[in-house]
């Protein structure tokens, strides 16, 4: 088991204690230069997977490598394969459902070839996987898994929306409680989802990932200093990123903005980082953003028509507001150390 | 008049093309009409083009139908793409925005400002395809009192605003064509004889054929295109006790259905192609270790991801031969939505009386494919179980007992008297470990013996379909949901004065060799329509039989038609009298 120590400090730093230099800060979003995922996809409108895709490897651009993707199945692949220069000067690998992680691993070990037999420098090229939430928490987490006890330098990303959108809509190990989904309908004998989500990150730390991080597009500062640090750090970093779909959510197209700042204020997405220290194994946790005023789940809820029937059951919602204050109960040193008051138990309406 | 008439909506996903054709699917049901529909998906999560095509028959049917009398058009790309099919005195009704072609001429064209009397008159514009629905249902004469009751049925649960909404744009579309439009074609909505249809798609008659037959735990993993059946029984297999249980991945599901099924559950899983070959593994342990176990394989175009959203027959290899090791399984293949049901059902009689994993395979079109079922063909109890051993206190449970039918009895786990090990491993008849030469051959010949049982057994006659000519030199067989277009082609050969007889063998493994053998007796020429490329059917024929055979293989993702068929039948019968089949030569 590794030691956890806390980051006193609150908020977004372009400092790892992992890396001698911090990384390049992003500044203003529209000098930084474009790259794959910048049109020429089929993404819905609305769609946070396409956006936050796009960051990573903006990011990765100002770092000035070049950037070899393994894409999983999923939408990230149906939408980006029907016109394949949407990926701009990006390479990409697609491979079937569970394997994101193992070609990545074949990724790697080719680059490492490449590098010895001279034909590349193992500096200017970057290795990073992307797969969904469903190719990750379920198919794909034995590969994952695999990997990243493997050790190899790599960055794998998980655009999380919850649910399998592509195939219409199925429960994934990442949905939430309560969510009404194709395979999890709310009928009368079952209430929607019944189970509440594994922890993607913790799984990543457990079996000894260098970097896992938990980000949003709508902070593209945070998302995209985290991609940097996660492509710098030696070893498997594991960046998930929330990834807000109108289409399974059933949400409007143009409350992305609102639907990722209720998911932060009401702590139901966690911005944070975890940074492992190899030689004492000791993991520093960085908390990046906390509310000042943390609103119950219902708020986020009612946003989304995945959650309408479950809303509508109080004795639910309470269930939803107890698994958010179970996980934010992590944080109490951090937050005591800031002196901010620590709440037990808030109401969930 | 028109006892049978063909109908096609196209438009953009999103534009609510689907519920019209629902829509009319339904009312035709209620009618007391045959259906048969087809319809494409686009590739694209959202937009993109798509179409439903509804084939309404006072008759029996099988086929969706070759070209169409009714195109409904929403815009222009619709129009362009799908005005090649439709009939030469065919009507025509689009939005009045698109541009009408040359090749128009001599058809019925009526025009409507869809767009504008949804975005304008009503104000919302998803509510095109309602006003669509209501000029339909002038030019067809449709009972506008039960598209009224559909709608209410269908967005009452949205508010009243939502559903006044929808009644005011099929009112607008209706008095549209009252006011502008004069009936100028011939076509009438065929009359049924009023007994009320069911009206299913491939996926939710096996879902309940599967019900029907005893199955209460589900195991699967979401895919296109079987993921329909997992959702329809997570609906209702609860009501019934029964588990749904979606897990990580597709080996786990099946070896989940391993699990429940060896605790005595009827159990099954369902999925596409590239999950067959992940359970492909187990497929042999289940045989190995003698479980029982229902898989549904919807086919789509391969390999890897292929084409998720378009049909293929390419998956018969893996049913037949996927897993290493002499492994023994059944395969059958249903050929219509009421067949889904009735093969499905049957399914698990067989898995469960001969203890061992039965692949169902259909395929996308199949799978989505409304159709009309008589009700009386969903009734159905199971027919056959499990053997049961009766334990005795003098002597030990032999799991693996080599009888004579090679079925072994078995005990639930957990009977007193009855405990054992069903094992993956070669293992002797108490299912301990095994290598000797003499026993891997003893359980390997007893393991196959299952097979020449179930080719006797009456469980598994009258499970081919027959079409044609009795007498006819040239011979079709074929399988899977290209049954339909084999049907269509041969009346249509008839027609020419060909006289062509089909079989369609709805078990493939083992083959009804009696029923084929009878059939390859009678016939000169064989030919085998299929969607694959190397020719997978006539390949297994070929191989059984040592005969050759005229393979015509199809890969676009679309079903077959008719008129590829009936071609090939024509270039055949050229053939009759030049050479005898022996001499034929090599097929393909």
């Amino acid at each position: 088991m590794y030691k956890a120590l806390f980051n006193r400090h609150i908020g977004i730093s372009p400092h790892s204690f992992l890396l001698p230099d911090p990384v390049v800060d992003v500044g203003e979003y529209g000098a930084i230069p474009t790259t794959g995922l910048t049109s020429g996809h089929q993404g819905c409108t609305g769609c946070g997977m396409v956006t936050g895709t796009n960051q990573v490897l903006r990011a990765l651009k100002l770092t000035g490598k070049h950037v070899v993707a393994s894409i999983g199945t999923g939408c990230n692949e149906v939408i980006t394969t029907q016109n394949t220069s949407c990926w701009g000067d990006v390479s990409v690998d697609h491979n079937n459902f569970p394997n994101t992680a193992a070609t990545l691993s074949g990724n790697i070990a080719a680059l490492k070839a490449l590098a010895q037999a001279g034909a590349v420098s193992p500096e200017s090229t970057v290795n990073i996987g992307i797969a969904g939430d469903g190719g990750t928490y379920d198919i794909g987490l034995q590969a994952l898994l695999a990997w990243i006890a493997r050790g190899e330098n790599g960055v794998y990303v998980c655009l999380n929306n919850q649910a399998y959108m592509n195939t219409g809509v199925q429960g994934s190990g990442a949905t939430p409680y309560g969510t009404s989904t194709s395979t999890t309908p709310f009928g009368k004998v079952i209430r929607g989802n019944q189970r509440t989500p594994q922890y993607l990150l913790d799984l990543a730390l457990a079996a000894g990932a260098s970097y896992a991080a938990a980000a949003c597009p709508l902070w593209h500062r945070d998302l995209m200093i985290k991609a940097q640090k996660a492509a710098a750090i030696e070893g498997p970093c594991v960046l998930e990123i929330y990834s807000v779909c109108p289409e399974g959510w059933k949400s409007d197209t143009d409350v992305f903005h609102e639907i990722t700042e209720l998911a932060l204020e009401t702590r139901s997405w966690i911005l944070y980082e975890a940074e492992r220290e190899r030689k004492s194994n000791t993991v520093l946790f960085t908390l990046n953003y906390a509310p000042k005023k943390y609103l119950p789940i219902l708020a986020y809820l009612k946003l989304q028509e995945r959650f309408a029937s479950m809303s509508e059951f109080p004795q639910m919602v309470e269930r939803a507001q107890e698994v958010i204050e179970a996980r934010w109960s992590f944080w109490k040193p951090v937050l005591e150390a800031n002196g901010k008051e620590w709440k037990e138990g808030l109401r969930a309406s | 008049m028109h006892p049978d008439l063909t109908l096609r909506i196209a438009g953009e996903s999103g534009e609510g093309v689907i519920t019209i054709g629902e829509t009319l699917c339904q009312i035709a049901a209620r009618e007391g009409l045959h259906i048969v529909t087809f319809r494409t998906f686009p590739a694209e999560i959202k937009g993109g083009a798509c179409m439903i095509q509804v084939r309404l028959s006072e008759k029996n049917i099988s086929y969706h139908g070759e070209r169409v009398d009714f195109l409904v058009c929403l815009n222009q790309e619709a129009l362009g793409e799908n005005l090649p099919d439709l009939k030469d005195h065919g009507v025509l009704l689009c939005e009045a925005e698109c541009d009408l072609p040359e090749e128009l001429l001599g058809r019925t064209v009526y025009k409507v400002p869809f767009d504008r009397i949804a975005t304008r008159e009503i104000g919302s514009r998803i509510s095109k395809n309602i006003v669509v629905l209501g000029t339909l249902s002038h030019i067809l004469s449709l009972p506008k009192r039960q598209i009224e009751g559909f709608i209410t049925e269908k967005f009452a649960r949205k508010g009243k605003a939502v559903l006044d909404h929808n009644l005011d744009a099929l009112q607008r579309g209706f008095d549209f064509a009252e006011r502008n439009l004069g009936k100028k074609d011939p076509y009438k909505f065929p009359k049924g004889n009023e007994q009320k249809m069911l009206l299913m798609t491939g996926n939710q008659a096996i879902a309940l054929g599967a019900t029907a037959s005893g199955m209460r735990y589900f195991f699967g993993y979401p895919i296109t295109p079987a993921s329909e059946i997992m959702e329809w029984l997570a609906v209702h297999l609860p009501k019934l006790g029964g588990i749904v249980l979606q897990t990580e991945d597709e080996i786990s599901a099946i070896c989940s259905v391993a699990g429940a099924s060896w605790a005595g559950g009827r159990s099954m899983t369902s999925t596409s192609g590239p999950g067959l070959s992940l359970m492909s593994e187990t497929i042999g342990l289940l045989s190995m270790a003698e479980i029982p176990a229902v898989i549904v394989d919807s086919q789509r175009g391969g390999p890897s991801t292929g084409m998720p959203t378009k049909t293929e027959q390419s998956d018969l290899f893996l049913a037949l031969y996927g897993s290493h090791g002499d492994t023994t399984r059944v395969v059958m293949a249903p050929t219509s939505v009421p067949d889904c049901f009735r093969v499905t059902a049957l399914a698990f009689d067989l898995a469960e009386k001969y203890q061992l994993p039965v692949i169902v395979l259909v395929d996308q079109a199949l799978s989505a494919r409304l159709e009309t079922v008589e009700p009386r063909l969903v009734k159905r109890t199971p027919s056959a179980s499990r053997l049961t051993a009766k334990l005795r206190e003098d002597a030990p449970f032999t799991r693996y007992q080599l009888s004579e039918s090679g079925v072994s009895p078995a005990a639930l786990p957990g009977t007193v008297g009855g405990e054992h090990m069903v094992t993956g491993m070669e293992h002797d008849e108490k299912g301990n470990f095994a290598c000797d030469e003499e026993m891997h051959t003893a359980m390997t010949v007893k393991r196959f013996r299952k097979l020449s049982a179930i080719e006797g057994d009456p469980l598994t006659h009258e499970l081919c379909s027959y079409f044609g000519d009795k007498e006819a030199e040239i011979g079709i067989i074929s399988w899977g949901s290209s049954a339909g277009p084999v049907e269509e082609a041969v009346s249509i050969a008839k027609n020419l004065g060909i006289p062509v007889q089909a079989i369609i063998p709805k078990i493939l493994n083992p083959l009804p060799h009696q029923e084929l053998k009878a059939f390859l007796g009678k016939v000169k020429r064989v030919i085998v329509p299929e969607l694959n490329f190397v020719g997978q059917l006539a390949s297994l024929l070929r191989s059984t039989y040592r005969i050759p055979t005229i393979s015509l293989t199809k890969v676009k993702g679309v079903p077959l038609e008719p008129t590829e068929i009936v071609k090939k039948i024509v270039e055949t019968a050229e053939t009759l009298n030049v050479r005898s089949m022996k001499h034929y030569g090599r097929a393909g």
